[in-house]
C-alpha cells in the first residue's frame, strides 16, 4: 500500500487524519492524527501537535508528540515538543529539546 | 523510494484545511479546504474534494464540491462528479461525467463580439457569472454517490399549457361539418361547480355594507 505521501513544496495549514502509512517532505502546519508509522524525512517540516503509533523523525517536529508504539529521532532530525512514548530513541547528531513521558 | 515532488493523499486521509503545493499533487482520499497548486491536480476517482482546485492541469475522476481553476486546462472523466464552475483555457467533459455549473473557456471574447447582445458592456474580466449563462450538464441520471445526488436540483416542470380554446382562424376557413364545437377541457382544470345561493320565498336581500 502507497499510503499517503506529501511531497516537499507541499504546504498543508489545518488538520490531517490519515490511517495509513505517512511519508512527509513538506510541512504539515495544524494538527496531525495519525493510526499508521509517519515518516518526517530530512525535508519535511511538521509544526503541529501529532497523535500516532510510531514517528520515524528525520525532519523537523514542533510540538507535542504522542506515539502509542515508539518515537525514533534520526540523525539529523530535530524534534522541539514534549514526548509521550512507550519507547524513544535519539540517534548521534538528532536534536532534541522537550520533556518525555514513557508511562513509568 | 517514491519521488519526493510528487504528493500523495491516500483513501484513508482526511485534510481539512488549505492545501498548497509547487508540484503535481494525486488525491484519492479527501480534503475539505482550498487547494492550489503550480503542477497537475489530479482527483482520482475514490477522490473527493470539498473546496476550490485551482492547478496547471486540473483532472477529475472524482467528485468535487467547488470551482475548478485550470491554467492550462480542466479535464472531468468519465467517472468525474461536479458542482461548480469550470474555468480554463481548455475544458473537457467526458461522456458519462456529471457536472452542474458554469463552464468558461478560451475564447469567450470572440464569442462575446459575434453575438453582441449578451456580454454587450462587461468586460471579460468583470463578471464572468453574469455575463456567461449558467450551463447543466446531466448525461448520467443513475448517481452512486449519494452525497451528490442530494445537491440535485430539479428543474421545476412548467405546468402544462392548457389548449387553447377552438376558436382558430383555421377551424373557421374548413368549416363544413356544422357549428364548431369547443374542445373539451383538460378534465384536471375544470372550474367548480357555480354555488347558487339559495333564498326561500319572502325573504329579503341584505343590504351591502350593513353589518
Amino acid at each position: 500500500m502507497a499510503g499517503t505521501v506529501l511531497g516537499d513544496g507541499l504546504i498543508i495549514e489545518g488538520e490531517m487524519v490519515t490511517e495509513e502509512e505517512l511519508l512527509v517532505h513538506g510541512t504539515i502546519r495544524g494538527k496531525l492524527k495519525a493510526s499508521d508509522v509517519v515518516s518526517i524525512a530530512a525535508t519535511g517540516l511538521v509544526e503541529a501537535d501529532v497523535v500516532g503509533t510510531q514517528f520515524n523523525i528525520a525532519g523537523q517536529l514542533t510540538g507535542d508528540v504522542q506515539a502509542t508504539e515508539r518515537v525514533d529521532l534520526q540523525a539529523g532530525g530535530k524534534l522541539i515538543g514534549d514526548v509521550k512514548a512507550a519507547r524513544l530513541t535519539i540517534a548521534d547528531g538528532a536534536t532534541f529539546k522537550g520533556a518525555v513521558d514513557m508511562g513509568v | 523510494m517514491v519521488v519526493a515532488s510528487l504528493t500523495v493523499i491516500g483513501a484513508d486521509t482526511v485534510i481539512r484545511g488549505d492545501v498548497q503545493s509547487s508540484h503535481a499533487l494525486e488525491i484519492l482520499g479527501r480534503i475539505e479546504g482550498n487547494i492550489s497548486s503550480e503542477g497537475e491536480v489530479t482527483v482520482a476517482q475514490a477522490g473527493s474534494v470539498l473546496g476550490t482546485v485551482s492547478g496547471s492541469r486540473v483532472v477529475v475522476a472524482g467528485s468535487v464540491e467547488g470551482n475548478l481553476k485550470g491554467t492550462e486546462l480542466v479535464a472531468i472523466e468519465s467517472e468525474g462528479r461536479v458542482v461548480g464552475d469550470l474555468m480554463a483555457p481548455s475544458v473537457s467533459v467526458a461522456v458519462g461525467a456529471w457536472v452542474k455549473g458554469e463552464v468558461r473557456t478560451a475564447g469567450e471574447s470572440s464569442l462575446a463580439v459575434r453575438r453582441g447582445t449578451r456580454a454587450r458592456g462587461i468586460s471579460p474580466e468583470s463578471n464572468v457569472a453574469s455575463a456567461v449563462a449558467p450551463i447543466e450538464v446531466r448525461s448520467r441520471s443513475l448517481l452512486q454517490s449519494g452525497d451528490v445526488a442530494d445537491q440535485e436540483v430539479v428543474t421545476p416542470r412548467r405546468p402544462t399549457p392548457i389548449a387553447p380554446a377552438a376558436f382558430r382562424p383555421e377551424d373557421d376557413s374548413e368549416d363544413d361539418e356544422g357549428p364548431i364545437t369547443p374542445r373539451p377541457e383538460p378534465s384536471r382544470r375544470r372550474p367548480p361547480p357555480p354555488q347558487l345561493p339559495t333564498l326561500g320565498k319572502g325573504v329579503k336581500a341584505k343590504k351591502k355594507g350593513k353589518k
